[in-house]
């Protein structure tokens, strides 16, 4: 009775385990599972890979490593194997290092991969370096048949990147959380205005996305642009050695690279030709100093665009070592050029509209496409550089019918006379040492709006926007008198060319508002005192012999 | 009635324990499937091995929890179920065996990762445990060392298992589900330290001494035990309990045994127990004065869970009368009136245990005794016993029960053809099967 009760139970209980499993397997599975297609327990056939270049055998030899270090155990091909971890199709999804990265469960992926799994990967860092390159290969041959023929990745061989190399050197400099105890925020910038770094956490300098390391440039590894020891485990023997990374930019980049020499980027002429007109030969020499840690620091190399902060603000990777090839503007062009073309094109003065053109989406390189790299020829400052920008380049030249302001009278107007907003305008910088340090002492800056004319030789107009330049006679008084001889043949208020553009402006709307507005024209009252007196030969009064109230 | 409900409670409270790992599997975020057969063996793989969990829960011998059913039974349930579980667990491996080989890996454990390899060796050791239980006197093992073997044997495998679902972790990779599991593992090792540390202390504290070694016929001997400053326990005639005798308590070395004294005397407890294997051959040497522990009383074979019957039926084969003698020796001193039958097979005259005594006890109480022997003395007539020479036999039943045996409730103790024959006899004279009690042993 009771034998036969216990009976009943226990089968009772096998058959509720048995519906309760297969319940859980049937609702696990909802739909028929479908086998993805390629890869395969067989090497795919040549043909089908005539696309990518890998050699059959190669594909056949990793096929082989696949299967003694027993792959299947948690990953599946074409249905066999652990089906948990599918493997149909990674040649097309997966980079060649990343792929590598998976297989030996690179420290990048620590963070990445659940940790069991890299617990486990790690015993594939003993493979040889036949074993791995060859099952990288049937990896990136698992690719869906139907998939649109990709482009062969080219196999990193280990000599370019050791197994692991980024991943030692990315163990610190992936790891956000490290990083922000161990960077040291750059020293802030002098704050004369001219340059400035945008805020943010002072990590970022030197974070390095891991993703980095599936990028073309991050396919290099680490020490193969900066030197240095990957192997080491402590950061003062792994930076042992280490060298300038934009050395290496010349190896795959040599025709930009060799043009940029020429790019005024790189020699800083115009600053050069700017002093040395007023100081003379002798005395520019006596102003190495100055030169040195002032004027040079603006240098700009292929980094400072195209990966870093500029190095005048303290550098630092602008996003996880990602390069821009179009630098983005914000963090390059406008941290140098900030405090006025800037500041300026943005709109980040109170009061004052952006540029026209930066509401158009337009990018500083957008313009200024052909002055920036350099080519070959060396100038002595921008306004001589061929092929510089220009509006006309776009915008018809004068005259234009579309309305009587652009008539022939006003051919010698420079375009922003009319059309710019009032600029930044910077006075009277000092230098001096301070602890032995250089130090420069920005001056007084003021927005202004002052009409003028030309400055520069072969301008194309006679009247223009002045800008003050902060050059004071007594600007390098630190390191000698009379240091610039030359001060008063040179005026300090210099033709330039506003990037705060706008159709309308307040001295566009009718004749009266420029030429009723003497305020507008550079006058003698604007001078300061000491000023160059070269600045007496810009200042021209507005056109008077108008009609009254005249009207465009 | 009453036993039907509390019955039914711990069946659900059973089915809830062994189902619930599995129900757990659907909880929260639940990763992707893999396909039918592969799901469909991870679910043996956990339902196998929630069962095998429950079983150290079955044979921990709860008092409340077994008394609906009788400790005998569970111990039968937890043997069909661990052949079921270990099904379970084998298909769970059988089924990615056939269906996907490679996931299985490298075998050779220097290779294969750990927890494949505690898989293995946890699918190995479980079926060395089932084959040491199941065929446990043909491979002769001693019941001591089985028992040991047992324990060790489940524990490990258990653990090694659990380090296999661990290691894998692909459902239980979730918080809930690992606290889960973990939860269950601690309340398994939990009981097992309940069972081999705090029961074992709390039988220490308990101890009875040997106040009797007695002779009986048949290579019996009784053993009577009072206890030690406490009250001692109180049985219903027919249970058992087990008894460790010469060892601690913490040695897992006890054996089951009826009570054959009268369950109303609570100061001496006797065992009556015959020379069979290797623990009852020592019986005889027991001192007076030596030290005694007991964990009990077990079993629903009473009397005592009738009391409305109208009148008993024993059937006993030679020391099977012991828990037979217990509940007629309580029957006379509380006097019963009602009608007894006591068949009791013996080999020989000589050896029938409690022979004297039965005759006695035929003046207290209103009992039919019939002897029935396998080879009775020739020209043998004694005037007032009533015997029968052979086996007992349906037909023999036939002619010495009363016309209305389907009133009485039956009581069988004996060898297995014995009660087997018994049974068969009773179901032809009408018997419900519900009326027909008997006491399953020997089980390993």
């Amino acid at each position: 009775m009771r034998e036969q009760w216990a009976r009943r139970i226990a089968l009772l209980t096998g058959q509720l385990v048995l519906l309760m499993a297969v319940l859980f397997a049937v609702m696990q599975n909802p739909i028929e599972p479908t086998t993805a297609t390629g890869g395969g327990e067989q090497p795919p056939a040549a043909e089908a890979l005539e696309h990518i270049d890998l050699d059959p055998k190669d594909i056949e030899a990793g096929f082989q490593v696949y299967q003694r270090k027993t792959c299947a155990r948690c990953h599946s091909i074409a249905g066999k194997g652990n089906p948990r971890n599918p493997l149909d199709g990674v040649g097309a999804r997966r980079h060649a290092q990343a792929l590598r990265d998976w297989i030996i469960g690179a420290d990048v992926l620590q963070t990445v991969m659940p940790a069991r799994a890299f617990n486990i990967k790690q015993a594939y860092r003993e493979l040889s370096d036949d074993e791995l390159d060859t099952l990288l290969i049937y990896m990136q041959s698992l690719r869906p048949a139907t998939s649109r023929p990709i482009q062969a990745e080219p196999v990193v061989k280990p000599a370019v990147v050791a197994a692991g190399e980024g991943g030692n050197c990315l163990t610190c400099h992936s790891n956000a959380g490290h990083m922000m105890q161990v960077v040291i925020p750059p020293a802030a910038p002098p704050e004369d205005g001219c340059a400035a770094a945008p805020s943010r956490p002072a990590f970022l300098n030197a974070f390095v996305n891991k993703e980095f390391t599936a990028t073309v440039h991050g396919e290099i590894g680490c020490t193969g642009c900066h030197g240095g020891d990957a192997s080491a485990e402590e950061k003062k023997t792994a930076h042992t050695g280490m060298k300038v990374a934009e050395a290496g930019c010349a190896d795959c980049h040599s025709e930009i690279v060799e043009l940029h020499d020429s790019s005024l980027h790189n020699t800083m002429n115009g600053m050069a030709h700017a002093l040395k007109l007023r100081s003379g030969e002798d005395n520019y020499h006596k102003l190495g100093t100055v030169w040195n840690n002032d004027c040079a620091s603006c240098h700009a190399g292929c980094s400072d665009c195209h990966l870093t902060l500029p190095t005048a603000v303290g550098g630092g990777l602008i996003k996880g070592h990602a390069f821009f090839k179009r630098p983005p503007m914000k963090d390059t062009c406008a941290v140098c050029h900030g405090s006025r073309a800037g500041a300026e094109y943005l709109g980040q003065w109170q009061g004052y509209e952006a540029d026209v053109h930066y509401e158009a989406s337009m990018h500083c390189v957008d313009c200024h496409n052909n002055d920036l790299h350099g080519d070959g020829q060396t100038y002595t400052n921008r306004w001589q550089v061929s092929g510089r920008p220009q509006c006309t380049d776009c915008h018809a030249a004068l005259p234009n019918k579309t309305t009587k302001a652009h008539d022939i009278k006003h051919q010698d107007v420079s375009c922003q006379v009319c059309h710019a907003q009032p600029y930044q305008n910077c006075f009277s910088c000092h230098t001096s040492m301070k602890e032995g340090e250089y130090q420069r002492r920005a001056g007084h800056k003021r927005l202004g709006f002052k009409i003028g004319r030309n400055t520069v030789p072969g301008y194309p107009y006679s009247i223009v926007t002045l800008r003050n330049n902060p050059v004071a006679r007594n600007s390098f008084d630190h390191f000698g008198e009379k240091l610039l001889p030359h001060f008063d043949d040179y005026p300090t208020w210099k033709t330039t060319a506003p990037h705060n553009i706008r159709r309308v402006t307040k001295q566009n709307r009718s004749c009266d508002s420029c030429h009723g507005q003497e305020k507008l024209f550079l006058q003698e009252s604007d001078l300061e005192p000491q000023s160059s007196d070269a600045n007496q030969d810009i200042i021209t009064p507005p056109a008077r012999n108008l009609e009254q109230g005249a009207q465009y | 009635m009453k036993i039907i409900l509390s019955a039914t409670f711990w069946i659900s409270i059973y089915l809830a324990l062994v189902l619930a790992p599995l129900a757990v599997l659907k909880l929260g975020e639940v990763p992707p499937g893999s396909g039918f057969w592969w799901d469909f063996s991870m679910a043996m793989g956990f339902a196998g091995m929630a069962m095998m969990g429950v079983q150290f829960l079955l044979t921990a011998r709860f008092k409340r929890a077994s008394s609906p059913f009788g400790i005998d039974i569970i111990y039968l349930f937890h043997r069909y179920l661990a052949v079921m579980a270990f099904a379970f667990i084998f298909l769970h491996f059988l089924i990615i065996r056939l269906d996907n080989v490679d996931a299985l890996g490298a075998i050779n454990p220097l290779h294969a990762p750990w927890y494949m390899t505690t898989g293995r060796i946890a699918l190995l050791l479980f079926a060395i445990l089932i084959t040491t239980s199941l065929w446990r006197k043909k491979l002769r093992i001693h019941y001591d060392e089985w028992r040991m073997l047992h324990i060790a044997l489940a524990v490990a495998a258990f653990l090694l298992a659990l380090g296999h679902i661990e290691g894998v972790g692909y459902y239980i990779d979730a918080p809930a589900k690992r606290w889960l599991w973990s939860g269950y593992t601690l309340f398994w090792l939990l009981l097992i330290v309940y069972l081999r540390l705090i029961k074992p202390w709390r039988m220490s504290s308990r101890p009875y001494r040997v106040t009797e070694v007695r002779q009986e016929r048949g290579d019996s001997w009784t053993l009577a035990l009072a206890p030690q400053g406490h009250q001692g326990l109180s049985f219903k005639p027919g249970q058992f309990a087990w008894l460790t005798l010469r060892e601690s308590p913490w040695q897992v070395k006890e054996h089951p045994f009826s009570f054959s004294s009268n369950a109303t005397d609570h100061d001496g407890l006797e065992f009556t127990i015959k020379e069979l294997g290797d623990f009852t051959r020592t019986i005889k040497d027991t001192q007076v004065g030596e030290i005694a522990y007991l964990d009990g009383p077990y079993g629903v074979f009473s009397i005592d869970q009738y009391p409305d019957a109208s009148g008993f039926i024993f059937i006993a084969g030679g020391v099977g009368a012991a828990p037979i003698i217990s509940m007629l020796r309580t029957l006379a001193e509380r006097q019963d009136a009602r009608p007894l039958w006591f068949i009791y097979a013996n080999n020989e005259w000589d050896n029938v245990i409690f022979r004297e005594e039965l005759e006695t006890l035929k003046q207290r109480l209103n009992l039919h005794l019939v002897h029935v022997l396998k080879e009775p003395p020739t020209d043998w007539q004694p005037d007032d016993v009533q015997y029968e020479s052979g086996f007992i036999t349906p037909a023999l039943l036939k002619k010495v029960l009363p016309g209305e045996t389907r009133k009485y409730e039956c009581f069988l103790c004996g060898p297995k053809p014995m009660s087997d024959a018994a049974q068969q006899g009773l179901h032809a004279l009408r018997v419900p099967m519900d009326q027909i009690h008997f006491e399953l042993f020997d089980m390993v």
